[in-house]
């Protein structure tokens, strides 16, 4: 890998598209263990709940480094309902998260 | 660039530039921002997954300047800057947030709390190099 971004970007395209796939493996990862956090009683659960948002932060900002918005908005939104107490939000904005974490990374528009 | 695997903190050796600590609990995060500070910036990068190797590893390696997230399990940002300031060896090493948490309240928190800067996810890999040169008063 070379020090000039104006050189060949073909490594470094290359690496990055990588590192993003490994990102989106981890991605879905997270996001099946948030749902296993959130398949017991989880409302009043303050150590789940933060667990669960903390996870859905992580998935945010990762996948929001590595070009899927769709997964790093359900993401955040479902981070966002943990922490507001918006606990009617929380399953819609799980299976969302769920349904974009889960399979082989496409790329977003 | 060569890279070198010691255990579970990778490092990344470019031919000059500056010695930069990469803590973030996210490997994918650490993963990028290394190839990124290397490949762009020519600096030399350590990783570390957590606060308490973050810490291990900037005493070992005494660096020019701290990439840290901000939410980590265990100790987050700000507490890891409040143990990294407890040290004198490295109490002067400037350190830069990484977060994505970005609302009023979260820079409210961070402010004062005696990082350099902000750096929000998501960053653009190809200038992460210039945005940390930027904020710390490297030459890019």
């Amino acid at each position: 890998m070379t020090g000039s971004p104006d050189e060949s970007t073909d490594g470094w395209d290359d690496a990055l598209r990588v590192l993003a796939g490994r990102a989106h493996m981890r991605n879905r990862v997270r996001a099946q263990r948030i749902a296993e956090l959130l398949s017991a009683p989880w409302e009043r659960d303050t150590a789940v709940r933060e667990e669960a948002a903390r996870l859905c932060h992580t998935v945010a900002g990762s996948a929001a480094t590595f070009g899927e918005p769709g997964l790093a908005e359900a993401g955040l939104l479902l981070e966002t309902a943990l922490r507001e107490g918006r606990d009617h939000d929380v399953m819609p904005a799980l299976d969302v998260l769920r349904s974009r974490a889960g399979g082989a990374r496409s790329p977003e528009a | 660039m060569r890279t070198r695997v010691i255990g579970r903190e990778a490092r990344y050796v470019a031919t000059g530039g500056r010695r930069v600590v990469v803590i973030d609990d996210d490997p994918s995060i650490r993963e990028v921002a290394a190839l990124a500070l290397t490949a762009v910036g020519g600096h030399e990068v350590h990783t570390a997954g957590d606060g308490a190797e973050g810490l291990e590893v900037a005493r070992r390696v005494r660096p020019d300047a701290i990439l840290l997230d901000v939410m980590m399990p265990v100790h987050d940002g700000p507490a890891v800057l409040g143990r990294l300031r407890a040290l004198p060896e490295l109490r002067d090493v400037p350190v830069v947030f990484l977060t994505a948490k970005v609302g009023t309240k979260d820079i409210s928190r961070l402010d004062g709390v005696g990082a350099v800067a902000v750096i929000t996810k998501p960053f653009d890999p190809l200038g992460l190099a210039g945005e940390l040169a930027a904020v710390l008063g490297w030459d890019a």
